[in-house]
């Protein structure tokens, strides 16, 4: 038992503290140069970083999780006599519960997109940072599909689809980059892979700043009706690439955002904006929407700004909008489910009572001392 | 005889103090010309604080030397001619002055010195076109890569363009330059007596329909040069009307609402006056303000009085939708009444006799000290108080108002701790802070309108009066215990023993421990209206994460204390760090330019965020370095 003491030391606690500090502030510095994403990646999602590129050290991840231990061994070490400083208790109760939620959240949260022109409708969203391959059996096929999460992509793995005999090997992963045409492609080419794009080959481009503006690529073998041959997949593609198979029916393949199902019909009926008066500066702006939740069963709803709509655990925001040259207005969702929603909202009122308690229980204290001692 | 030098000089005082009288307003007419409403900046304001806004825009300043800043801009508007010798116009980099081939200073009547920062438009006229071309060559360099000339270009040939727009908006009301109409038919048309040589393009505007049979009779004649002199004059005069109108459009002073109770769409009243729907009320309000500007001129200021009233009734009868069309008068009126400037002064009091009285230990300095600082509290939070009810919002919309609500919040807590230890060091620590702070919220008021529209995504009074409110109460908590820490070590590098040390360490720990449940509470509510807003509860955003910053700091404070890692000087040092963590959240992540809660940030202010910083630093140092060398030993931090 007393080698796991270490977990409930106080001084753990101090480095935990000070290293998240420091985490915090290089973390924040660093996104003005590399953009939030990757910061949040490199310093707050990570278990380890390289500090300079070269140095291995404590990642927010792995510090938050020391963090979370010390915290539940130190209840139970230190606490036996809790009762006397409920303050606390409740302070680490908090921020335990605090910890779990936002491990819980980005393990289980989904974050997308739902983008509607007026009259438009959708029962999908699509991930900002996500991708996924799709495969149909027709063209446009909107409900019957499969789909294979981008991240899972790895050189040389293999990629199969249900009641399929195609087969996929992956040859290239590009997180994010161009497809080039044979004209911009300087070496010779041993195959011309097929593209529905025509594009041949794939540039490699650096991280951008903003993950939503990665294009990624792929470039797949796959064994078909006419053998071996390579296709590019790029979401520039604008179509999906028909692969014929040995028995003679084609299948449609393609790289996209990934799509998130959604429990309703999302249709846009209007959309406004209003500025204060004289100036850019907008006052307000909201979306009316027509909600079909069954065939039978339809509701309008009004989304706007401070005011989302939420639905079994999903929740729709207006979070922007966007103008088409020819003056059609688009309205941005932000779609989120998060089923750990509210373990923040607990765990900020217990810890924010733990602290107050404590912190009056000290005052108290200590002037009760100064009062004796007088 | 003796007494008639006397009596001659007495005369000639009197005769003096009458003519000022005469030609400058008083109190009242002013008054009511301050809160005519207008829309500015996407919200409805008085004159009062349009012109204290341009004054600052102009010059840096709130006034015109001793001149009311809606006087000053009043003669800009009714008669511009008196203000193109007043120094009015900023010029920090007097590089630009050479660039424009104008003098570096300029003589200014009745001032021994010329002046090197401010210039009059008559100054830098003859410069005028070579600004216009250094601004419009700024305007082609990307904004990150101009230097600090073009910057100052395009910022004052904005304020010079101003200026002249602002001249022009009742030039309908001047007289028409080389105007001559001197056809009987077209006089006896307009109805123009035998006195009247003199004519401005509202009375033309007013009489122009008797023109409509000249007109009409002409247009019968299809060939022009058939047409009589009186034809001709009437259709040269029609033609020089309409390109006046044309040219004095859309001017830069929104002051007469477009439609009754509709949108809040304001006009300058030159559009007022060619109203295309002819809506008589807003072409007589049209006339009105024109009959404001001829008064102002001639100096008729019962009149000046009646036309300021009744365009105010217009506008509020049009507006009586929009809540602060009705608030013009008390905003001016809260202007004027100046409540930080008031509340300095009593700091400044509290601040030298809370000093004086922890120097001598006098109990009587002591509650003297009380007596400033109840008046300094009172115009403080009445200015507070007074903000809150004409924004309709909390009081920490912006980092102006943030300041201003810090400053009191520490004060409050100081005297919270005064009234524990009645030792004087609440009244010190309180009033310097307040003092400070309302310094600083000065800087940033000199930026713009303090009460300012929220965009969308702000404009929650629930949000903000729970997030920010607490999130800067917790601001004010780190800080003040943090001047604590500062204290705390003058008072241990002076060689104070243990029992006065523990005086200034005991409130230290337990505003601490205040600053960390509000900083706490604050950023996690922060997280709360993101989730509610946007979806997510948290999104390292810089503003976030200087929020945590402070919690972290503080907690780090707490456990390395009760560790046993630091002793009471790491305490006070800790504190001192944790001011500057509270300046790398309040104003440090505005200078990173990312976020969702970016807002501008001038170069000035981050050098003084950095010279802050470094200041405090070498505080630390240098007050270690102090206690270290005085012990001779190693101490325990």
């Amino acid at each position: 038992m007393k080698k796991f003491m270490v977990f409930a030391s106080i001084r753990l606690t101090v480095f935990c503290l000070f290293w998240l500090t420091v985490l915090t502030f290089w973390g924040t510095v660093y996104q003005v140069e590399h953009g939030i994403y990757e910061a949040q990646d490199k310093f707050f999602d990570s278990f380890v970083l390289l500090g300079f590129g070269f140095l291995p050290l404590p990642g927010g991840m792995l510090v938050m999780t020391l963090l979370f231990v010390n915290l539940l061994f130190s209840f139970f070490v230190h606490y036996q006599a809790g009762w006397r400083m409920p303050g606390l208790m409740l302070i680490h109760i908090g921020l335990m519960m605090m910890l779990l939620g936002g491990f819980f959240t980005k393990v289980t949260g989904i974050e997308a997109t739902v983008s509607l022109f007026e009259g438009e409708g959708r029962n999908a969203a699509l991930s900002r940072t996500e991708w996924e391959i799709s495969f149909a059996d027709e063209l446009h096929s909107v409900q019957a599909y499969q789909a294979v999460d981008f991240s899972d992509l790895r050189k040389r793995s293999k990629v199969e689809f249900r009641d399929s005999e195609l087969k996929f090997k992956v040859l290239e992963v590009v997180q994010n980059g161009k497809g080039l045409r044979v004209n911009e492609v300087e070496k010779e080419l041993d195959v011309i892979p097929k593209s529905s794009a025509d594009f041949v080959a794939i540039e490699k481009l650096p991280k951008s700043k903003t993950p939503e503006d990665h294009m990624p690529a792929v470039r797949l073998a796959v064994e078909g009706a006419t053998g071996v041959e390579e296709i590019l997949l790029t979401p520039r593609d604008q179509r999906p690439l028909g692969i014929e198979s040995e028995d003679g029916t084609v299948r449609f393949i393609m790289l996209r955002r990934k799509r998130y199902e959604l429990p309703l019909f999302m249709e846009l009926n209007d959309f406004s904006r209003t500025y204060y008066p004289g100036t850019e500066t907008p006052e307000d702006y909201r979306s009316l929407i027509t909600v079909h939740l069954s065939e039978d069963l339809q509701r309008d709803v009004i989304i706007k700004m401070n005011e989302p709509f939420r639905l079994n655990g999903w929740t729709f925001y207006q979070q922007s909008f966007a103008v088409t040259d020819n003056n059609s207005e688009m309205s941005v969702f932000a779609v989120t489910r998060n089923f750990g929603r509210l373990v923040p909202y607990w765990a900020t009122g217990i810890t924010s009572l733990g602290l107050a308690m404590h912190f009056l229980q000290m005052q108290w204290m200590q002037l009760a001392r100064r009062r004796k001692k007088s | 005889m003796k007494l008639l030098p006397l009596l001659f000089l007495i005369g000639l005082l009197s005769g003096c103090g009458s003519e000022s009288e005469l030609d400058l307003p008083s109190k009242a007419v002013l008054d009511d010309v301050a809160q005519i409403p207008l829309l500015y900046n996407g919200r409805v304001m008085p004159l009062d604080s349009f012109s204290r806004l341009h004054m600052l825009q102009f010059s840096g300043r709130k006034s015109f030397n001793d001149e009311p800043a809606v006087q000053w801009i009043s003669r800009l508007l009714f008669e511009p001619d008196t203000t193109e010798n007043d120094a009015v116009f900023l010029i920090n980099h007097p590089e630009l002055l050479d660039a424009m081939g104008v003098e570096r200073t300029e003589e200014i009547p009745g001032e021994k010195k010329p002046s090197t920062r401010r210039f009059s438009f008559t100054h830098l006229s003859p410069g005028i076109l070579k600004l216009e071309q250094i601004a419009q060559q700024a305007q082609q360099i990307e904004e990150e890569n101009r230097g600090l000339v073009e910057l100052e270009a395009l910022r004052v040939y904005v304020n010079v363009l101003t200026y002249r727009a602002l001249g022009q908006v009742f030039a309908y009301a001047r007289e028409l330059p080389g105007l001559v109409l001197d056809n009987p038919e077209i006089r006896e048309a307009l109805q123009l007596s035998d006195e009247d040589q003199v004519y401005t393009y509202l009375d033309l505007r007013i009489r122009v329909g008797g023109l409509g049979p000249i007109m009409q009779k002409a247009q019968e004649e299809p060939d022009p040069t058939k047409w009589t002199d009186a034809q001709r004059d009437a259709f040269t005069l029609a033609k020089m009307m309409f390109t006046f109108s044309k040219n004095l459009s859309e001017l830069p002073l929104s002051l007469l609402p477009e439609a009754p109770h509709g949108d809040s769409i304001w006009i300058a009243p030159m559009d007022g006056l060619q109203s295309p729907d002819g809506d008589q009320q807003l072409i007589m309000a049209a006339e009105r303000a024109g009959k404001l500007a001829q008064a102002w001129k001639a100096n008729d200021w019962e009149a000046v009085s009646e036309n300021a009233e009744m365009i105010t009734l217009f506008s509020r009868a049009r507006m009586d939708h929009v809540r602060e069309t009705a608030l013009t008068g008390k905003e001016a009126r809260f202007n004027r009444a100046n409540y930080f400037g008031k509340a300095k002064v009593y700091y400044i009091l509290t601040f030298f006799l809370s000093f004086a009285a922890l120097l001598s230990g006098g109990n009587k300095l002591r509650i003297a000290a009380w007596f400033p600082l109840a008046f300094a509290l009172l115009f403080h939070t009445t200015g507070i108080a007074w903000r809150v009810f004409l924004t309709a919002r909390p009081p920490v919309t912006n980092l102006y108002g943030t300041f201003l609500f810090v400053g009191l919040i520490c004060l409050l807590l100081s005297l919270l701790v005064e009234a524990f230890q009645k030792n004087g060091l609440g009244l010190f620590a309180g009033s310097f802070v307040a003092l400070t702070f309302l310094f600083v919220a000065d800087r940033f008021g000199a930026e713009g309108d303090t009460m300012h529209k929220v965009v969308a995504v702000l404009a929650s009074n629930f949000w903000l009066s729970t997030h920010v409110l607490a999130v800067t109460t917790g601001y004010a908590g780190v800080w003040i215990a943090g001047v604590f820490g500062h204290i705390w070590l003058i008072m241990k590098v002076l060689g104070k023993n243990k029992n006065v040390l523990d005086q200034v360490r005991l409130p230290m720990e337990g505003l601490l421990g205040f600053g960390l449940t509000f900083a706490f509470l604050g950023t996690m509510l922060g997280g709360v209206w993101a989730d509610q807003s946007w979806g997510r509860f948290w999104g390292w955003d810089p503003k976030e994460n200087g929020a945590l910053l402070i919690v972290l700091w503080t907690s780090v404070i707490y456990h390395a204390r009760i560790a046993g890692i630091i002793h009471e000087i790491g305490l006070a040092v800790g504190t001192i760090l944790g001011c500057i963590m509270v300046m790398v959240a309040w104003l440090g992540v505005n200078l990173l330019g990312v976020g969702l809660h970016s807002y501008g940030f001038t170069n000035a202010m981050a050098t003084g965020f950095w010279g802050y910083i470094i200041f405090e630093l070498i505080f630390i140092g240098v007050a270690l370095a102090f206690i270290y060398t005085k012990k001779r030993k190693p101490v325990a931090l």
